[in-house]
């Protein structure tokens, strides 16, 4: 059974935060035709409200970066999560890309009410930071950051 | 998303084996006139599309999913004749050393449940995210007369996610009665 929503979200991106909260449950996902898809081996209740959660608050957490377009050398850019709605959670599951290929996933420590995240002397290319909640409304963001050649 | 598609049939009338009796408009329009519009149709039976989307296909499923059910979704109303099906198009896949499967569903059910028709796999380090042409010709036959569906699917394995580009090279799927 697939749950689906009307978001083309980046397919590495739903992948990691589908499997991470569903786990056995999603043999994986689709995107394509500004549609996105988790398919569910298992498709009871539970599993379906998470799946549709998913995919109706991607876009809903607050990211913000100290800089989205430096050039190679300059200092670190900080992505930061300040969002209210994960105040309550632990730990917030990350997925970095460059240039469309895995870079960096892992959790992050919710602390303060915050989400640190450092991108440590970045070479030239396309990040793309995919930041997830682990529970509640699963909601996530998605921030881009473009790192120079110089 | 663009789509072209065409598709049409007509029927076919035994030829009756004439003797003596006249020859009537009736009789020619019937066997000589219709029997030749089907030959000409069903020479012609066929359904295709061509594919300009404003983004990829990609899938993460290690099970088979439909690549996109309506754009990659053929429906012929066949003779009962055998099919040929058709593909063209371009695969990506996001790590090396992973395979893309393609499968067929036919009147939703797959053409083989295990590792489907064909298959593109990526090699050596550096080979995935590179865009590699699949395509593949398929006769079906053994199908009845009437509607039938063909549907394009796929899986990957564990940990990739393969990619049809349908933005600036353009997919095609058909589907043709022979």
């Amino acid at each position: 059974m697939d749950v689906s929503g009307n978001v083309e979200m980046p397919a590495l991106s739903l992948d990691a935060a589908a499997r991470d909260i569903l786990g056995e449950a999603t043999s994986g996902v689709s995107v394509g035709g500004g549609r996105s898809r988790i398919h569910l081996l298992d498709a009871g209740a539970l599993n379906r409200q998470r799946a549709t959660k998913i995919l109706s608050n991607f876009g809903a957490l607050q990211l913000s970066a100290s800089a989205t377009n430096l050039d190679q050398g300059a200092a670190d850019p900080v992505i930061r999560c300040r969002d209210s709605a994960i105040s309550g959670d632990s730990e917030l599951g990350y997925l970095v890309t460059l240039d469309g290929e895995v870079y960096a996933t892992g959790n992050d420590i919710v602390a303060t009410g915050e989400v640190s995240l450092t991108l440590s002397r970045p070479e030239a290319g396309e990040y793309a930071v995919f930041v997830w909640r682990k529970r509640g409304n699963f909601a996530s963001a998605i921030l881009h950051i473009t790192v120079n050649e110089v | 998303m663009h789509i072209w598609e065409k598709g049409f049939v007509v029927a076919w009338t035994r030829p009756k084996t004439w003797s003596s009796e006249p020859l009537t408009s009736l009789d020619l329009n019937t066997y000589m006139r219709d029997n030749q519009n089907y030959l000409k149709d069903r020479l012609d039976n066929s359904v295709s599309r061509i594919i300009s989307a404003d983004s990829n296909f990609s899938t993460s499923s290690t099970d088979w999913v439909d690549i996109d059910s309506s754009a990659l979704s053929l429906t012929l109303t066949t003779l009962g004749g055998a099919v040929l099906l058709g593909f063209t198009g371009n695969i990506i896949i996001s790590k090396d050393r992973r395979n893309c499967y393609v499968n067929i569903a036919i009147d939703g059910v797959d053409h083989f449940a295990d590792d489907g028709v064909t298959l593109y796999g990526s090699s050596g380090e550096g080979d995935g995210h590179r865009p590699k042409p699949l395509g593949f010709v398929l006769l079906i036959p053994g199908l009845s007369a009437g509607a039938h569906t063909f549907v394009m699917r796929w899986k990957t394995q564990s940990g990739s996610v393969v990619s049809m580009l349908a933005t600036d090279t353009h997919p095609q799927f058909w589907a043709k009665e022979v």
